[in-house]
């Protein structure tokens, strides 16, 4: 049997680009170095912040709710979750409720954003009435929610639960359709435009998705182990991840080379062109006069909906006594 | 010829894998099952193995695929 490399304890997992056996404590510890490291290496987070962390169920959100907790009396700051109840058929009752099991298992507040109630309509209808792939209608969907509630709640992080596997594959994905200006959006967080957008960061970037698996596993954290039913076998994104695997299998390490250089040179990628404008509708971030979220609902509803999700949010956020906030934080160190 | 018996999560599809009287190292067997190791992880009885534990003839395995979320936005 093989024994950690540390203590001598039965190992429950090998690092092979580390040549390391770990047990399960060192193993914990492992992640959450690895965590906490990238977060002070990239300056995520500083004393008193406020990081709304998104959750969508899946083991990637339970292990980054699941180190942000470890690791939060040690850097100094608050957490709050918001969870989109997509309405995804029985894959969403089923994320939600793992949703709200982590949420409340770690001991951090939660919003639950129902979508069919808040914008009138699921994934799946907004899909058909727009005639967009779901996939891209839950993308612009998400982004705006989590951004909304961020700026609502007076966050000043926004966490996501994006792995290395995850980075690396849309790296390449965008390297192939030569989109330089969605490569430059890979990297360890973005900065905040005050008012209409808060920061996203991202302390999972050096954690395999393996590791994120295990990580959230040992730990016993709620998560749903499914695919959503609108992912295909034939996205390019799944392909490219086979094509990461089979070389990181080759030469351990590639994923954490790949994704550390990309922080390193992130700033060299062209940023998109056109100006940063303020949404005439709801007043978020634009590119245009209207959001992509308002523009929608405006051509399906015949109105914007995002101010209503807007006040959806601050409403609970006051029934949860989150805001006002009391303390200001301090600038990330 | 003596076989383990593994179960794929989360398809939860069962196969019979023939290995040797002295068992499988758990990293050739993800191989005999077609996989990439870097993708799944193995567990016996709960408990996940790695890389060069061995899996006896007659125990069960489960090999669960690692799934991917959603889109990164």
């Amino acid at each position: 049997m093989a024994r950690c490399s540390v203590c001598g304890a039965p190992a429950v997992a090998y690092i092979r680009y580390q040549r390391r056996y770990l047990c399960r404590e060192h193993y914990l510890e492992f992640v959450e170095e690895k965590v906490r490291r990238a977060m002070e290496k990239y300056r995520m987070v500083g004393k008193g912040y406020r990081v709304l962390v998104a959750l969508s169920g899946g083991k990637d959100s339970a292990a980054l709710l699941g180190a942000l907790a470890s690791l939060r009396e040690k850097l100094g700051y608050e957490l709050v979750a918001i969870h989109i109840d997509l309405g995804i058929y029985e894959y969403s009752v089923r994320s939600r409720e793992a949703a709200e099991r982590l949420a409340e298992k770690l001991g951090v507040p939660l919003i639950v954003v129902p979508l069919k109630e808040v914008l009138g309509a699921t994934i799946p209808e907004l899909a058909k009435l727009s005639g967009r792939p779901p996939c891209s209608v839950c993308g612009m969907v998400k982004r705006y929610v989590t951004n909304a509630a961020a700026v609502e709640l007076e966050a000043d992080a926004l966490a996501l639960g994006h792995n290395a596997d995850d980075l690396a594959v849309y790296n390449l994905k965008s390297f192939l359709n030569q989109d330089l200006e969605a490569i430059s959006k890979l990297g360890p967080k973005t900065e905040s435009v005050p008012g209409v957008a808060v920061g996203r960061i991202r302390p999972l970037y050096t954690v395999y998705e393996k590791e994120s698996f295990l990580y959230a596993y040992l730990k016993g954290l709620p998560f749903v182990h499914e695919d959503c039913p609108f992912v295909e076998n034939q996205q390019m994104e799944r392909q490219l991840k086979e094509v990461v695997n089979r070389l990181e299998e080759e030469r351990p390490g590639t994923k954490v080379q790949l994704v550390t250089k990309l922080a390193l040179r992130i700033r060299d990628y062209p940023r998109p062109r056109g100006e940063i404008r303020r949404c005439k509708a709801c007043g978020l971030i634009a590119s245009g006069d209207l959001c992509a979220l308002d523009r929608l609902t405006l051509r399906i509803f015949g109105e914007p909906r995002g101010p209503r999700i807007r006040e959806w949010i601050r409403e609970r956020a006051r029934e949860l006594g989150l805001i006002p906030r009391r303390a200001a934080p301090a600038p990330a160190s | 010829m003596a076989s383990v018996t593994v179960r794929l999560v989360p398809e939860g599809e069962e196969r019979s894998v023939e290995v040797g009287e002295k068992g499988v190292r758990v990293r050739d067997l993800v191989k005999m099952l077609g996989l990439n190791p870097e993708s799944v992880v193995v567990l016996r009885d709960g408990a996940p193995l790695v890389d060069t534990d061995i899996v006896k003839p007659g125990e069960r395995v489960d090999v669960v695929r690692v799934l991917s979320g959603g889109r990164v936005g």
